[in-house]
């Protein structure tokens, strides 16, 4: 714990704190002996708590003057759960419905759904930490892996913006990725790829990146899971090959060679339909399935005044010596009348 | 000024000396109460010759009769003057002082006794010594002194060192202190004053001891060490300090009576009556 002061002059009032217990701020009640009044420990505790109480009254009162605060600094949690890095495709295509028409009236854009779906994805997983990747043509670095549910919300609020032409997945899975290597912590990663798949088909498939993406997964230990924005029942199977004699190949059926590429990672990967309504349970449910190992994280906990702390505490103390003050008493005093009377 | 109030009192032995007064003394002379008759062969006073149980008597002896020869004392004042008596509570002690010592001188003088007051603090204080005289002009030069005079010193040693101005024949000797000292100190000026006829006086007031309040916070300070003490009154320690109080009271009577007679507690107010039965029933 690092405090500092941002007023340091003050601190020489710090000089004054024994001042209590060389003077007294009680009524004195002058006595004839001491011998006369009884030794009492509770009389001594109350003696010392008054002292006690003032001194600390001008240490804090000092302190808060000097206005101290703590340091910003990097806090270690430990939690359950997994570290998911939010791949969103923020391609032109997102901006269409599920049934790749415009968007009319009320209807939802895939972009909506799977904003909609990642709300609620954050929403039921308590202890994962999210970071955010949107790619389009080149990815864009959103939100580093972060326990922050407001700052991953935003995140994912800040998707919903108009889509750029272009779908480049290797790319953005390199930034994904390089996201977990960045991160010491992340001991069971998930990229959680939210794409409607590759239309057009742009460079994804260059080999040199396939190999990089193979190995930076397999170090990485990385699962990936795919929340794919198609009707579930198209009119083809995406995944499946296409009829004879029609050319199969990653520009006439991109999402099927992504799916096949996907499938020779090496690692745990599953795709869930964004039509289902049961999607976004099962990718909780498989997630937590999957991934309940402690993580460890850091939060950075920003500069915190704690200048109120030190005034309660003055406070508090103050509070004790007027209490002190309204139970003082004293000797009898000799009254008007006697000091008259004696007077004469 | 108001006058004085008369206190009656007297000595516990009889009185030697010459001046005449109003004590019984110790020799017979030829005025004075008739104590007896004695043979003439035991006073050979002619002038004093009981001339009716002289002829009474069938063995034909010669009485004369004997006078007890009243005598006058000396009375001196011993006043602790250390700060501790500065203290102000139903009354202030140094106005009950100034009280009494205006009263023994004034009723000394009224039976013709001569009086003196030897004012101590950590010594014997030469500024306030007035030897014992009979002379009552005296008296408003000690009600003055008193008035003027604010304790200052921080100790009662003084009073062990005044026997010397009190040497001699027996004096009645009044020891005015709270007594606020250790009990061995007390003794040993008890002591120093032996062959005198001590009355100690005890200066206290009820703030002191019984009319404590019975809850609260007391800042003491100690009159003559200055030092501070606070104290968190409340019903229990009241009554241990009471008890305390009274056990002092006790311990110091005890003592007292040792060296003669008990103290008259000089309490919150100065009833001349009560101390004159007080001296008189001793």
């Amino acid at each position: 714990m690092n405090y500092m002061v941002a007023q340091p002059g003050f601190l020489w009032l710090l000089l004054l704190t024994p001042l209590p217990f060389l003077v007294s701020a009680l009524r004195q009640a002058p006595f004839p002996s001491l011998d006369g009044v009884p030794r009492d420990t509770a009389s001594s505790l109350v003696s010392f708590i008054i002292k006690a109480a003032a001194a600390l009254a001008i240490f804090a009162g000092v302190f808060a003057l000097a206005r101290p605060y703590r340091l910003a600094e990097n806090v270690k949690l430990l939690a359950t759960g997994a570290h998911v890095v939010i791949l969103m495709d923020r391609s032109l295509s997102m901006d269409f419905t599920l049934g790749d028409d415009e968007v009319q009236g009320n209807q939802e854009s895939k972009t909506d759904t799977a904003t909609r779906l990642l709300m609620d994805f954050v929403n039921r997983s308590p202890h994962d930490q999210f970071g955010v990747v949107a790619f389009s043509s080149a990815p864009v670095f959103v939100l580093p892996i972060s326990g922050h549910r407001d700052a991953v919300k935003a995140a994912i609020t800040a998707l919903r913006r108009p889509g750029i032409e272009g779908t480049n997945v290797g790319l953005g899975m390199q930034l994904a990725l390089a996201m977990i290597g960045h991160d010491p912590e992340a001991t069971s990663p998930v990229v959680l790829l939210v794409s409607d798949g590759e239309y057009g088909g742009a460079g994804f498939f260059q080999l040199e990146l396939q190999d990089a993406l193979r190995k930076t997964f397999q170090k990485e230990h990385a699962h990936l899971y795919w929340l794919f924005l198609r009707p579930h029942k198209g009119n083809e199977d995406v995944f499946s090959p296409p009829p004879k004699g029609a050319e199969d190949s990653p520009h006439t059926k991109p999402e099927r060679h992504m799916d096949l590429f996907f499938k020779t990672l090496g690692v745990t990967y599953r795709v869930f339909w964004a039509d289902s309504p049961h999607a976004i349970q099962d990718a909780v449910a498989e997630i937590d399935r999957l991934e309940t190992r402690p993580v460890t994280y850091y939060e950075e906990i920003p500069r915190q005044d704690v200048t109120p702390f030190f005034y309660g505490l003055a406070a508090f103390a103050s509070l004790l010596l007027v209490l002190a003050k309204f139970a003082e008493t004293g000797f009898r005093r000799p009254s008007a009348f006697v000091r008259e009377a004696s007077a004469t | 000024m108001t006058e004085a109030a008369t206190i009656s009192y007297r000595p516990r032995e009889r009185a030697e000396g010459i001046v005449i007064g109003a004590h019984r003394g110790r020799s017979s002379g030829g005025q004075g109460v008739f104590l007896d008759q004695v043979t003439y062969l035991r006073q050979p006073d002619p002038r004093r010759i009981d001339l009716r149980l002289t002829l009474r008597d069938p063995f034909e002896n010669i009485y004369v009769r004997r006078f007890e020869q009243r005598l006058a004392i000396a009375l001196y004042a011993i006043v602790d003057l250390s700060r501790s008596m500065s203290f102000e509570g139903t009354a202030r002690k140094m106005e009950l002082v100034a009280e009494l010592c205006t009263s023994l001188s004034h009723s000394a003088h009224e039976l013709g006794d001569a009086f003196g007051v030897i004012g101590c603090d950590s010594t014997v204080r030469e500024d306030f010594l007035f030897p014992a005289t009979r002379n009552r002009g005296v008296e408003p030069a000690i009600a003055q002194r008193f008035s003027n005079f604010i304790p200052e010193r921080r100790s009662a040693a003084g009073l062990t060192q005044a026997a010397i101005y009190v040497a001699g024949k027996r004096k009645l000797v009044f020891l005015i202190s709270d007594f606020r000292m250790p009990l061995p100190q007390i003794e040993r000026i008890l002591e120093s004053l032996a062959r005198h006829d001590i009355v100690p006086i005890l200066v206290s007031d009820s703030a002191e001891d019984t009319e404590l309040p019975s809850f609260g916070l007391i800042d003491v300070r100690d009159l003559e060490s200055g030092a501070g003490k606070v104290v968190f009154m409340r019903p229990a320690l009241r009554r241990r300090w009471e008890a305390e109080a009274a056990a002092r009271r006790q311990a110091l009577d005890f003592l007292f009576l040792r060296y003669g007679r008990p103290a008259f507690e000089l309490k919150d107010k100065f009833d001349a009556d009560a101390l004159s039965r007080h001296l008189l029933e001793i």
